[in-house]
């Protein structure tokens, strides 16, 4: 479980995450530190693929509680077997109660849900708490032992402590404004969309066999309509992974208006963002602004 | 040790830029750095960044400040030479404005800022200022009892200038520590932060230029929606939450023998609030209407339950543009056309006697009241009972004050209305983005 910067880089490549030195680094230092990491982002840039790859680099078992609305620690980290236990009381009827009770509260009749099984896991495994800010405030609050000290309360049993800490990835869309609290018991990364050369290799690395001005023209055109102020919903990397096998599947080798009509809806999936693409771009005009893009990039 | 008080001492200039770093954070960095690789710079900014930042809108903040701390001992001089140097003229021009400012003989009562005001303007106003003092200081039958009517007229002359002085300033606001070698660099690092877009935060909405206008639209409909979200979260009734609390049900059916004869269910959430927005949209609020407006569209657009009203010299709804679904543009237009309020004076109370006349059943005991004003309208200690009568029929008042903040005491209308409301300022997006990460909508 051990491993080195430079191991981890390396580790990062082989697995096809292309990222910068800085995000490397920052997922490090959570592992080296044995805390949480916290991953902010728009959708679609890497968070989640974050977690799945350090599952596979270290070979763990992934457990995943995706938040929503509404989920509370019924859903996220244990509940008793409210049937087994009726059932129980019923057959038992005539027991002596003390034994009874004693029975009613034991491990076989808790139902494990991603949390505990994270913490009470014999070997490391990686947790990953995906969109941790579609839950509300006191979810977090109630996030904050297990985050910090990688324990537990469970009433009825006592303090469950961790046996092997596990890797703690959560990941935040910032649609809502975590608290103070979370943050700080976190290491915090923050994942932009990419540039334009590492975008590129990103094309090269998820799709083998694109061809490199295809991978550069799709880049720059990414690049110019993230920039559009007017368009809400970025596309952000999956976007960009769909659009680039559509073309391919559709046999296109250089972008032009005709390809970028046809295909609009694998990136802006909203239709004022597509209003506002034509109001503010443009098909043609933008394959003008790709080739310009590209120039300028040539030349620095 | 050297190392320690290097981190020591570079947080509390994090947290002189307004970032919040704690000693926890702190202790994080610093064994983070034991494990990073000192000769590689990029190693140890991303180590201090993945351990001292917890939010995206600092990352800018913090990349300067490493640029700016960690520098050889000549620059950090130069930083201390500069900053000395603007301290001395400072003391010096505070000591020409007591010199100048004065009545029958005494120095004025004006705030030091005020004074550093009066010593930017042009001389030729200078001139004036003291011209009238000179001549109200000997006038006929004018005593020292004057003085606060001189006082009070020499100040808002002075706030005037300020306000037109500070038409081009980005100001990054800073809070210095008294430390002689931390306060310069801190104040080398605004300097820095001015020019970029970080100042777009904390410039004050009514200053913004024409080009800057769609980023910071842009950036108020991304805080509209955080805001949405985050009222709703807290409010909405989910059904997922409607739950039998079995230990209840247990321990009361144990009187059956254990049969399940009635069920208990755990407490419903509180219920979603009616939130009745307020915006004032007169002549003094007339550059920030546009920017308030779209925070209410981008609210509208995110959240049910919301009446939308502007108000001016009257009351008029607009909750039916809202709802429309048109662009913020178009509904701007609209209203920018239609209604009979805009740009005109501004009177708080007959807007609000006239929102309980005709819109009572907007009126309830769920509703939150969010007014959006500078608080600058007539008879404002009438407009303040009638919110007060207002405020026993709903669930709460909150303010949301275009002035800054630092200007609060200058103006008994805020006086009047902080007393019933919750107010928070709200001039620039540093302010929305604090109100979202406040608990102000907790009522």
């Amino acid at each position: 479980m051990e491993m080195t910067l430079q191991q981890l880089r390396q580790a990062f490549e082989t697995f096809g995450y292309i990222t910068d030195d800085d995000v490397i680094m920052t997922t490090y230092l959570a592992l080296v530190l044995q805390k949480p990491l916290l991953i902010e982002g728009a959708p679609g840039v890497g968070k989640t693929e974050m977690a799945k790859l350090l599952s596979s680099i270290f070979g763990t078992e992934l457990i995943r509680l995706q938040c929503y609305e509404g989920l509370d620690e019924s859903r996220a980290l244990y509940e008793w077997n409210y049937q087994r236990q009726l059932l129980k009381i019923q057959l038992y009827k005539d027991c002596s109660i003390s034994d009874l009770e004693k029975s009613l509260f034991d491990r076989e009749y808790l139902l494990e849900r991603p949390l505990l099984k994270a913490l009470i896991a014999p070997q490391k495994v990686t947790l990953l708490i995906d969109e941790i800010d579609k839950t509300d405030e006191q979810f977090e609050a109630f996030l904050f032992e297990l985050l910090s000290d990688f324990q537990i309360s469970i009433p009825e049993l006592g303090t469950v402590c961790a046996q092997q800490i596990p890797i703690v990835i959560l990941t935040s869309n910032n649609e809502r404004e975590l608290s103070d609290g979370l943050r700080r018991r976190c290491i915090y990364l923050y994942i932009d969309y990419p540039s334009i050369k590492k975008e590129v290799a990103i094309l090269e690395a998820k799709i083998p066999g694109i061809q490199r001005k295809l991978a550069r023209e799709i880049a720059a055109a990414l690049s110019i309509i993230r920039q559009c102020h007017e368009i809400d919903k970025k596309p952000a990397i999956s976007e960009t992974l769909d659009w680039a096998r559509a073309l391919i599947e559709l046999s296109v080798d250089n972008l032009d208006g005709q390809a970028i009509q046809t295909t609009l809806g694998l990136l802006l999936k909203r239709e004022n963002d597509l209003v506002a693409f034509h109001s503010q771009l443009g098909a043609d005009p933008l394959c003008k602004m790709i080739k310009e893009c590209l120039q300028k990039e040539w030349e620095a | 040790m050297d190392v320690a008080y290097k981190i020591a001492e570079f947080c509390r200039i994090l947290r002189g830029l307004g970032m919040r770093v704690s000693a926890s954070e702190m202790l994080d960095a610093a064994e983070a750095l034991l494990m990073t690789d000192w000769s590689r710079p990029q190693h140890v900014k991303a180590t201090l960044q993945a351990t001292l930042v917890k939010r995206a809108i600092d990352i800018p903040v913090f990349q300067q400040a490493f640029t700016n701390f960690f520098v050889d001992g000549e620059t950090k001089r130069k930083y201390c030479e500069n900053y000395e140097d603007k301290h001395m003229t400072a003391q010096n021009e505070l000591q020409k404005a007591n010199a100048d400012l004065t009545f029958q003989g005494n120095s004025l009562n004006v705030a030091d800022d005020l004074k550093q005001v009066y010593m930017q303007i042009p001389e030729i106003d200078q001139e004036r200022l003291r011209d009238f003092l000179h001549k109200t200081s000997s006038g006929h039958l004018v005593e020292g009892k004057f003085q606060p009517i001189v006082e009070k007229m020499i100040t808002g002359s002075l706030e005037y200038w300020r306000r037109q002085l500070a038409e081009n300033d980005a100001l990054f606001p800073v809070e210095l520590t008294g430390d002689e070698m931390i306060d310069p660099i801190i104040q080398t690092i605004a300097n820095h932060l001015e020019t970029s877009a970080q100042s777009l935060l904390h410039k004050d909405m009514q200053r913004i230029s024409d080009h800057e206008i769609p980023v910071m639209l842009k950036l108020i409909k991304q805080l509209a929606r955080m805001l949405s979200t985050q009222i709703s979260r807290r409010y909405r009734h989910s059904s997922k939450n409607v739950k039998i609390d079995v230990r209840k049900t247990i321990r009361f059916n144990m009187r059956h023998g254990g049969a399940m004869f009635n069920l208990k269910y755990k407490a419903i959430e509180k219920a979603k609030p009616n939130l009745l927005l307020l915006c004032d949209v007169s002549g003094s609020m007339a550059k920030y209407a546009g920017f308030v407006l779209q925070f209410i569209y981008g609210l509208s657009n995110q959240t049910y339950n919301i009446e939308s009203f502007i108000f001016a010299e009257d009351v008029e709804r607009m909750t039916s543009h809202f709802a429309k679904k048109k662009s913020f543009a178009d509904t701007m237009s609209q209203i920018m056309t239609q209604s009979a309020q805009w740009g005109k004076g501004t009177n708080l109370r007959k807007s609000l006697f006239n929102l309980k006349k005709q819109h009572p059943k907007v009126i309830q005991p769920s509703t939150v009241l969010v007014i959006v004003s500078d608080t600058k309208t007539v008879q404002s200690e009438l407009a303040a009972k009638e919110l007060a009568e207002l405020r026993k029929k709903i669930k709460g008042i909150i303010w949301l004050n275009t002035l800054p903040e630092t200007e609060w005491p200058r103006h008994k209308s805020v006086a009047y209305f902080q007393v019933i409301t919750r107010m928070a300022p709200c001039n620039t997006l540093m302010d929305l983005t604090k109100i979202i990460c406040s608990e102000i909508f907790h009522i």
